[in-house]
């Protein structure tokens, strides 16, 4: 559950980065996953490598993004997860620079809304378990006596 | 024509129609000028100046029935979207120009409803119709210029010509033969390559052979490219495609009073067509041009049909041609920079 959090924290900043690159360097998408991929901070994100390898063979991006996104999403991220990814990179390089950045914005907030979930799913089960593992000891103590 | 040039321009066109035009003959492929492709329309391809429609299997006609190949508004999007390599933010000025170059130097009109704002076009959407124009490099193009006004000296020149008579690739193989091993002068050489159709250069490397001796100034507006070639590079030539604004031709005078020489091209199809041209006039009285050549047309790229002496042109202009007893003081009336210094006007 951490982990998830961790990726969300990530997907996070690849949206800002890509957001910056896109607003000052007006970089082709291509370019963009290729920078990206080779970002350290992005390592937790292995779909980005798949994504610019799949582009430097020539694959369209969207086809290209798409296809990573849906290699690995059953590993690491949740259904609603790799459905917004899929729908960032799709929108990824259609419009003008206003456009892909209204898109980058509004990606961000559904991210971010997405960790604060699991955050407070954390948090729940923080405080579900000491009383479930207290409930368990003592059932486990009264099975034995 | 370069191995691959035309299927690198059909490439963009998706696997259906790309698949076809590849699987067109040799002989033909090399003979295709344009790919007009139309929503819901039939494709077009402009084969040695003919309209011709593609069939399946890969065949070509100029009669159309109705088993031509079309385009679908689906098609058409997505041939949008590659022409831009799924990046419309990063060719949204290229856009509002109408033209977008693709790698190896191909040029992509693209049209479809404006959206404006205060009078200019700040974006397109709907796309409607696009037309890729298949770059031809052709080595040898500048042979007969070359030999005919650069092979003693390296005096400022106009090309002019009609749509598709070859003035981009002339002047790409001229900036071979001028900066090059070719003719072994290696002249020091700027390209204003602002469309990037010249060099089409990418990643830094030009795709188009442009000599040895030349530096590539891509996407650079061209009357500020020219400023910072003439204060940074030293330039003896500069070659510039399709200029003519106020800004440009004052960016040219700055370049010439530093002696640089200037190699440019204008549309026009006649010599009439060349006078009646408010840009070429406005060239032509900047006094930085020694001579205008005037190619053929699109059934014979790169050939030259005629050489006109600039002074004769202005003259003809200003109507004080030598013969209709004019004071050749034309320097004066026109303002003919050159004018002004051979005469001391």
């Amino acid at each position: 559950m951490r982990n998830g959090v961790t990726v969300l924290e990530s997907i996070e900043l690849m949206i800002t980065l890509v957001r910056a690159r896109l607003e000052y360097t007006l970089e082709p998408v291509s370019d963009l996953a290729e920078n990206l991929s080779k970002n350290k901070e992005l390592k937790n994100l292995p779909f980005l490598q798949e994504c610019a390898a799949l582009c430097r063979e020539g694959a369209d991006f969207p086809l290209a993004w798409s296809k990573s996104v849906s290699h690995l999403s059953r590993l690491t991220f949740s259904r609603q997860v790799s459905e917004y990814l899929d729908g960032f990179g799709k929108a990824l390089g259609s419009t003008d620079v206003s456009g892909q950045l209204s898109c980058c914005d509004m990606y961000l907030a559904l991210f971010s809304a997405c960790r604060k979930e699991q955050i407070k799913k954390q948090e729940k089960a923080a405080k579900l378990y000491p009383p479930l593992g207290f409930l368990g000891g003592m059932a486990a103590l009264i099975f034995l006596i | 024509m370069k191995n691959g040039q035309f299927e690198t321009a059909a490439g963009v066109t998706g696997d259906r129609i790309k698949n076809l035009l590849c699987a067109l003959p040799d002989s033909i492929k090399s003979q295709i000028r344009e790919i007009r492709l139309r929503c819901n329309k039939p494709l077009v391809l402009t084969c040695a100046g003919v309209p011709q429609f593609l069939y399946s299997p890969a065949r070509l006609s100029p009669v159309f029935s109705s088993n031509a190949v079309t385009v679908s508004k689906k098609e058409l999007d997505e041939i949008f979207l590659r022409l831009c390599s799924f990046s419309v933010h990063s060719h949204s000025r290229s856009l509002t120009e109408g033209c977008i170059t693709l790698d190896g130097g191909h040029r992509a009109g693209v049209f479809g409803t404006a959206v404006c704002e205060n009078g200019k076009i700040v974006a397109v959407r709907d796309v409607a119709c696009i037309n890729i124009r298949v770059s031809h490099e052709i080595f040898g193009a500048a042979d007969e210029i070359y030999r005919s006004v650069f092979s003693n000296s390296l005096p400022s020149v106009i090309v002019a010509g009609p749509p598709a008579s070859g003035k981009t690739t002339l002047l790409r193989d001229l900036a071979r033969q001028l900066s090059g091993k070719s003719r072994g002068r290696f002249i020091r050489t700027v390209l204003c390559d602002e469309r990037n159709e010249l060099a089409a250069v990418r990643n830094s490397v030009a795709f188009n052979d442009v000599g040895e001796n030349c530096d590539v100034l891509t996407g650079y507006p061209k009357a500020e490219g020219i400023l910072l070639a003439v204060r940074s590079l030293s330039p003896q030539v500069i070659i510039c495609d399709e200029v003519g604004t106020d800004e440009e031709i004052a960016a040219m005078e700055a370049g010439f009073n530093s002696g640089v020489s200037f190699i440019v091209s204008i549309h026009a199809s006649t010599r009439r067509e060349l006078l009646s041209k408010p840009q070429m006039h406005r060239l032509l009285s900047s006094g930085i041009f020694e001579k205008a050549v005037l190619l053929s047309d699109e059934n014979r790229p790169c050939e030259i049909k005629d050489i006109f002496e600039a002074e004769d042109l202005l003259c003809e202009i200003c109507g004080t041609g030598y013969d209709s007893g004019g004071v050749r003081t034309f320097g004066q009336i026109c303002g003919s920079n050159r004018a002004q210094r051979r005469y001391g006007a």
